[in-house]
């Protein structure tokens, strides 16, 4: 078992409230790892606690050997952590192509002597960049709207575009909030296999917080379940469905009959 | 005659807007950055002025040499006010980082006072007295010299936005802190490169203005109003919008000054202001919305 990367008992809280709570959980290598649980379970915590949004109270995060706890966002961003966010954000007065540029734009640093008087090499070099950057746009079927400014995408299309940067700067490791939150079930399948090619062609492990349990169950390697800020279960996705503590989050304790009848 | 006198009144406005430009630009930096309204951009100017004066006239630097020393201390002054006062200010309320800019104004001008005294200095003319006549017009090469070097800024400064990684990276951080970081952008050094070069812009302005004016300690309020009023026209916070405010308000001026009177120049001026900003707030080149760095 490959982990790559490592959560410690790892417990924020916000003013005497606990949002997540003495969790552990270990990331293995190229696999989907699904965090679910009830609104309001920390979830997204967990997500602003990694990548350097929030200092953790307590405990650890490690990737591989390497010790990222209180990384700032812009550190844990280069090491190879990507994420998206619940509600989009792109850069809404930039042009779709220039909203992938900039996330290239971490992996592909010039001096600035250079950068200001535009070497031949650096021409050459920012055209390859720009191509790589349509080339991702295309992989999302964006890319013939590559100069529109991104504030007038389709929702659809701003969700698509959002992945596309953060898969721009190349990373090891791509967190997902709720990435088909909004979508029809036309759109919600091509959103799961777009996430499948991600993992299988590039190689990149991902983090997925998802409501729709139909996805989570179907995609999933790997479920860790929250319940406020606790883990109260953990591990593939049929063993954890039938899982009494999950049912009663979920559903709550008189549905745990039903489900054993089932 | 009077299309000739309308030229000649664009084109002595254009040196002195040039100048304007650079300050409206440095407010619209950090309004557009950081949404904060920094007044003490004219102290910044004053004190380039007042670089000038130290490098090449005391010193005896030549004056590309002061050009750079002045812009860089100016600049690294501007960070430095920025690290002591208003990061740990920006979180509260914005009227607190308002006034915390008018003091920092305020302290700049009697600190300057301090060291260089309360009187007027002049400062030898460095760049060429010829004057052209090229048709009816008379065009000194001093004014050429001026706006020549401050276009040249601005263009230098706009490459720099706009065509490099760097300058993506802080539009990105002005559009979305928060995501920028994903991108890799420090927001630290991002704040930093806003309050720098905010200073730095108006420093430059100063040094080149320096030749034409008499230097005081207290000439800073004017060109920050005057700076700020150019910002407003061209839609406070947008990079263009300010170079294109600071241009027309020069223009303006001259205007007013040649058919109206100088002696009501400023008033006429603050009225345009006050109009703009009942009719017209978001500035005169936006249709509804500031278009972000």
């Amino acid at each position: 078992m490959d982990i790559v990367l490592t959560i410690e008992d790892v417990s924020k809280n916000f003013g005497g409230i606990s949002a997540v709570k003495n969790l552990s959980i270990e990331v293995e290598k190229n696999k989907i790892l699904s965090i679910i649980g009830p609104n309001g379970a920390g979830k997204t915590t967990v997500f602003n606690l990694l990548t350097g949004f929030y200092k953790p109270d307590k405990g650890r995060f490690r990737y591989g050997e390497l010790d990222i706890t209180g990384f700032p966002p812009h550190k844990v961003a280069d090491i190879g952590i990507a994420r998206t966010f619940q509600n989009i954000k792109i850069f809404p007065w930039m042009t779709a192509l220039d909203n992938v540029l900039v996330a290239r734009q971490l992996r592909e640093r010039t001096g600035l002597f250079r950068s200001m008087f535009r070497t031949a090499g650096l021409i050459k070099k920012e055209s390859s960049s720009a191509d790589k950057a349509m080339e991702i746009l295309k992989h999302f079927h964006i890319a013939d709207k590559f100069d529109f400014q991104a504030k007038n995408l389709s929702y659809g299309d701003q969700r698509k575009l959002e992945m596309a940067r953060a898969l721009a700067t190349e990373p090891k490791i791509l967190l997902l909030d709720e990435p088909t939150a909004g979508m029809n079930s036309n759109e919600s399948e091509e959103c799961v296999r777009v996430i499948y090619n991600i993992k299988d062609k590039l190689g990149i492990t991902i983090i997925l917080i998802e409501h729709d349990m139909n996805i989570v169950m179907h995609v999933s390697d790997k479920v860790v379940v929250l319940d406020h800020g606790e883990k109260i279960a953990e591990g593939n996705p049929g063993d954890v469905q039938k899982d009494k503590a999950v049912i009663k989050a979920y559903l709550g304790e008189e549905f745990i009959a039903y489900a054993e009848n089932q | 005659m009077i299309t000739s006198l309308l030229s000649q009144q664009i084109i002595s406005g254009i040196a002195i807007g040039s100048i304007y430009a650079l300050i409206a630009l440095s407010f619209s930096l950090t309004v557009r950055a950081l949404n904060v309204i920094h007044f003490a951009q004219g102290e910044f100017f004053m004190l380039g002025a007042f670089g000038a004066i130290s490098c090449y006239m005391l010193l005896g630097l030549p004056f590309w040499l002061a050009i750079i020393i002045t812009t860089l201390v100016v600049a690294a002054l501007g960070i430095a006010l920025q690290w002591v006062f208003y990061n740990k200010l920006w979180k509260s309320h914005h009227v607190f980082l308002l006034m915390s800019t008018q003091g920092t104004a305020i302290a700049l001008a009697n600190g300057a006072m301090l060291i260089w005294g309360p009187d007027a200095w002049r400062f030898p003319k460095i760049f060429s007295e010829n004057v052209y006549k090229i048709g009816g017009l008379t065009i000194p090469e001093e004014m050429l010299w001026i706006s020549f070097f401050a276009i040249l800024i601005m263009i230098g400064f706009n490459i720099f936005l706009y065509q490099t990684k760097y300058g993506m990276g802080f539009r990105a951080a002005a559009q979305d802190r928060e995501t920028a970081q994903l991108m890799g952008v420090n927001l630290a050094v991002a704040d930093s490169f806003v309050f720098g070069s905010s200073a730095g812009l108006g420093a430059i302005g100063g040094l080149l203005i320096a030749p034409i004016l008499f230097i005081t300690p207290y000439i800073g309020p004017i060109f920050t109003i005057k700076g700020f009023t150019a910002a407003i026209l061209g839609g406070l916070g947008s990079i263009q919008g300010a170079i294109f405010g600071g241009f027309l308000l020069g223009i303006i001026e001259n205007i007013v000054t040649f058919w109206i009177s100088s002696t009501y120049k400023d008033a006429i001026v603050f009225l345009i202001l006050i109009l703009v900003l009942l009719i017209k707030p978001s500035g005169l080149l936006q249709k509804k919305t500031i278009e972000k760095v």
